[in-house]
């Protein structure tokens, strides 16, 4: 009993990564229209910007952590205004997106790769407190209480930005016709990336707390939280960010779970089998409104 | 570069062609997939399984290969062709991210991390050309029959198409399956050609230089696959001594400038027959005179912003 | 709410109907896009839908074709209900159409978007394609020649080899017919045929509505030239805002007050366009 609390604790501490990886993946499907394969890339950076201003400049942690939020949001600005942008003003279809950001994925992959070196790295130890929290006999490491208290704050953040303020009127103006919502008076530009800024910020967010959590910065950090966050989307379904996020949270504890009581080997395996279940099963997701099948 | 680097290179280019092939074999159908990767994985690990351990012949082994990948696309396709577009194209994203966690972790048949090492005998120009040869001759016997019409019609309006009376899922079925097959052959070919596979050997650079291939030949004729694959094969090979090891970022500025400025690739059969169709115009308007007269010029450009 | 003429009801009992729609019905959020609307189309009759932009015509084509599911109401195609069918199963019991917007397939020439058309028309398999078989070619030569005879027949002008999206507005909209007629419909839906033509060019497509009609299609025709509907068909249903206003023959319809206004606006611009109608029509009559 107090193995699996303990489990559920460390579960739900992962899964907030996920989550938050999740709510800037699915702002960006939902919004602007675009699966963003580069967003991965986006947190990897998100983690390597903050790593180097920490490691080679010995700037604080929690300073590097808003620079890297900062510098992932900016890649994520110049990916709409160097790609995404161009390809909107030509009517340019579904797939040119899509191929477009597979570009930017190897741009962004490779130059982490390059930028990182083969070593494993991770933040110095002096960071992030590392004595283990105890409460109620359960023990929470200050990384993971973070992880879920930086998720609470993020999605309750978006979800009142969304739906209870002006930009998120233009934002959801502008996710319905750009052009109608440009008669009406909505900066659609502006509103398109805030939207790219504010999407690749909360993936580098995710991205720092992931290598925190793992102990680990490395350039490949970004295609485990692209798998996991598009599951969180697709059996959440993208019309709420509120059910990404709980998804993300639940495919957390699954894998914690299933490697503690299944197979560590297959803990991925496992999370994807479910994706693959929902994706046949139930296309539109667990929480879907929109229609994703097609007529 | 060397002659045998020079070969080495290009016969990776035949191995890239028959994936490119394969991916626009379903984009051929309004469907942008990654799975013949994850087809070429299957074969290719089933192919050292086979060779390796009953010995069976690598010929029958390419042929095994083919038909897996032919019914893996079937079942692939069976699960997956229902979804909208963006989540279909993520789903075989997927299938290549997923294929690597599989191999992983079934080291008594895939050999782990540490990858099989597989015959070589299918590693040559005679088998490698053949199977090029064979697999543009009936891509291009395709084109233009009764499914390569239909398959036009799918990918540029499947709503007017199902009003012809065509079943967008049926042929985006068989697109799959075609898809299929091609990736398992070049699953073999890749295997034999390395001589060793392993766990990133069918992963997303795999996938990404195929697709830029795709993108950048034309996804809309099926030589273009086969000539942005020999370009995009050979480009990072001349790119790696001034560039090292960012060669990959020039794949990866093309794939975003092709898609912007050049959406319908190198081999680009619409704008050839526009400028037939230009041509003939300024012929017919001006049988005395060489030059083309400046309306002739905005004829076409017309009709295209029309589009 | 419907007037219909009662000396001379539009379907008489016992003919056979092509295409019977009963109370159809469709809302998009709040707005009743069509509403209840019933329109009965005996076989081999050139029907017209009249009515003002937004009046739900076209809305009325794409719930026929499959594109958009009815709410309520039931659609039949010669006695089948395809009123839950998908458009390709529809199109398989015989309707073909066409649209308001031209919808070619860019990069495809003329010739190759009408055998594309003839898709049902086909046998061949993939192997036969790939087996280079006899039967395979012979397909593709009779297809090539069939196809070219339905673009000389709907007088497509420009060459066959030609990009279809390149052609003049109204050669596009003759091709987009002739790829229609390649699915050898029973009937045929055509969405605004002449917008965009010349009087002259319309008056061919109404005669070319006369020669399929000849030969035993059915035809419904969303319509705005009033000459064409007066002089090619046989009645007219006339909507406005989704409901049904009047149905019967076309003179009588486009007599009714409501229907002026309906259409026209303003009583006085109706009366204006009455006038304009008879002259013209007047100047024609010679």
């Amino acid at each position: 009993m107090q193995l699996l609390a303990q489990q559920l604790v460390n579960g739900i501490a992962l899964g907030s990564i996920y989550a938050l990886f999740a709510i800037g993946f699915s702002l960006i499907l939902a919004k602007m229209g675009i699966l963003n394969v580069a967003h991965g890339t986006f947190a990897t950076w998100g983690a390597l910007s903050s790593y180097w201003l920490v490691s080679e400049h010995g700037m604080n942690f929690w300073l590097a952590l808003v620079a890297g939020v900062a510098f992932a949001g900016l890649l994520g600005v110049l990916s709409d205004l160097l790609a995404f942008e161009p390809l909107r003003r030509r009517n340019a279809g579904v797939f040119a997106p899509i191929i477009a950001s597979i570009g930017i994925w190897i741009v962004l992959l490779t130059l982490a790769e390059a930028f990182s070196g083969p070593a494993a790295t991770s933040y110095p130890t002096e960071s992030v407190p590392t004595e283990p929290i105890r409460l109620f006999g359960l023990l929470m490491l200050p990384a993971q209480v973070i992880s879920v208290i930086t998720l609470v704050l993020v999605v309750t953040a978006i979800h009142v930005l969304l739906t209870h303020t002006r930009f998120g009127a233009a934002v959801r103006a502008v996710a319905v016709d750009p052009r109608s919502a440009t008669i009406v008076g909505v900066n659609a530009r502006r509103t398109l990336v805030t939207v790219a800024f504010l999407a690749a910020a909360i993936a580098g967010l995710a991205g720092i707390l992931a290598a925190l959590s793992d102990n680990n910065v490395s350039s490949s950090l970004g295609e485990a939280l692209l798998l996991k966050g598009f599951a969180a989307v697709v059996v959440g379904g993208y019309g709420d960010i509120r059910g990404a996020a709980l998804v993300g949270v639940a495919i957390g504890v699954l894998e914690v779970l299933s490697a503690q009581y299944i197979s560590s080997g297959f803990r991925d395996a496992i999370t994807f089998g479910v994706l693959l279940l929902v994706l046949v099963v139930r296309p539109q997701g667990l929480f879907g409104e929109r229609q994703l099948v097609r007529a | 570069m060397s002659t045998t680097a020079w070969l080495t290179t290009l016969q990776f280019a035949g191995v890239n062609a028959l994936f490119a092939l394969a991916i626009y074999a379903s984009l051929w159908t309004g469907v942008l997939s990654l799975a013949p990767i994850f087809f070429g994985a299957v074969s290719a690990f089933t192919f050292g399984y086979l060779a390796g351990v009953t010995g069976l012949s690598p010929v029958l082994c390419l042929i095994i290969g083919v038909a897996l990948g032919a019914g893996l696309g079937a079942v692939t396709a069976g699960l997956l062709v229902r979804l909208e577009s963006h989540y279909l194209a993520m789903a075989t994203i997927a299938m290549v991210l997923i294929g690597r966690v599989v191999i992983l972790n079934l080291p008594e048949y895939t050999g782990g991390a540490t990858g099989t090492l597989v015959p070589g005998d299918l590693g040559t120009w005679a088998w490698l050309i053949g199977t090029l040869v064979v697999a543009g001759y009936v891509m291009s016997r395709l084109a233009g029959s009764r499914f390569g019409l239909a398959a036009d019609a799918v990918r540029e309006d499947p709503a007017v198409a199902q009003t012809l009376a065509i079943s967008p899922r049926r042929i985006q079925f068989v697109g799959f399956m075609l898809s299929g097959a091609l990736g398992g052959a070049a699953g073999v070919f890749q295997a034999s050609f390395l001589q060793y596979i392993g766990p990133d050997t069918f992963y997303t650079h795999l996938g990404f230089v195929s697709l830029a291939a795709v993108v950048l030949g034309g996804a809309f004729y099926w030589l273009g696959p086969i000539v942005g694959a020999v370009v995009f094969t050979i480009l990072p090979e001349l790119l790696r001594e001034p560039m090292g090891e960012y060669d990959r970022v020039v794949t990866g500025v093309l794939l975003v400038l092709i898609i912007i400025y050049m959406p319908r690739g190198l081999v680009d059969v619409r704008r050839l027959r526009l400028l037939k169709a230009r041509w003939w115009r300024s012929r017919a308007s001006s049988p005395s005179d060489d030059g083309p007269e400046p309306t002739d010029v905005a004829g076409p450009a017309r009709a295209e912003a029309a589009s | 709410m419907t007037q219909l003429l009662p000396d001379r009801d539009t379907v008489e009992p016992g003919t056979e109907l092509a295409v019977d729609i009963v109370g159809l019905t469709k809302a998009f959020g709040g707005l009743r896009a069509v509403d209840d609307v019933t329109i009965r189309v005996p076989r081999g009759r050139i029907h017209g839908i009249l009515g003002p932009n937004g009046a739900g015509k076209t809305t009325v084509l794409n719930m026929v074709s499959g594109f958009i599911q009815a709410d309520a109401g039931r659609i039949e195609v010669f006695g089948a209900d395809v009123t839950r069918m998908q458009p390709f199963r529809i199109a398989r019991q015989g309707v073909g159409r066409t649209y308001q917007n031209i919808r070619l397939f860019p990069g495809l020439t003329v010739l190759e978007t009408v055998v594309a058309g003839a898709y049902m028309q086909r046998s061949s398999t993939i192997a036969g394609a790939i087996l280079f078989s006899p039967g395979e070619r012979r397909e593709r030569r009779e297809m090539r020649e069939r196809a070219t005879e339905l673009l000389d027949k709907v007088g497509v002008r420009a060459g066959s080899s030609a990009l279809a999206e390149t052609l003049s507005y109204g050669d596009q909209r003759r091709v987009e017919i002739a790829r229609a007629l390649a699915t050898n419909p029973r009937v045929l839906l055509l969405d605004e045929p002449t917008a965009g033509m010349n009087d002259a060019e319309s008056e061919e497509v109404g005669r070319l509505l006369l020669d399929l009609r000849d030969l035993g299609l059915t035809l419904i025709l969303i319509e705005h030239n009033m000459r064409l509907v007066e002089e090619f068909c046989e009645s007219v249903s006339v909507m406005n805002s989704g409901a049904l206003l009047a149905e019967g023959a076309p003179t009588w319809c486009l007599e009714q007050d409501d229907v002026k206004e309906a259409y026209f606006g303003k009583r006085s611009d109706a009366a204006r366009i009455a006038t304009l109608r008879r002259a013209r029509r007047g100047e024609s009559g010679t």
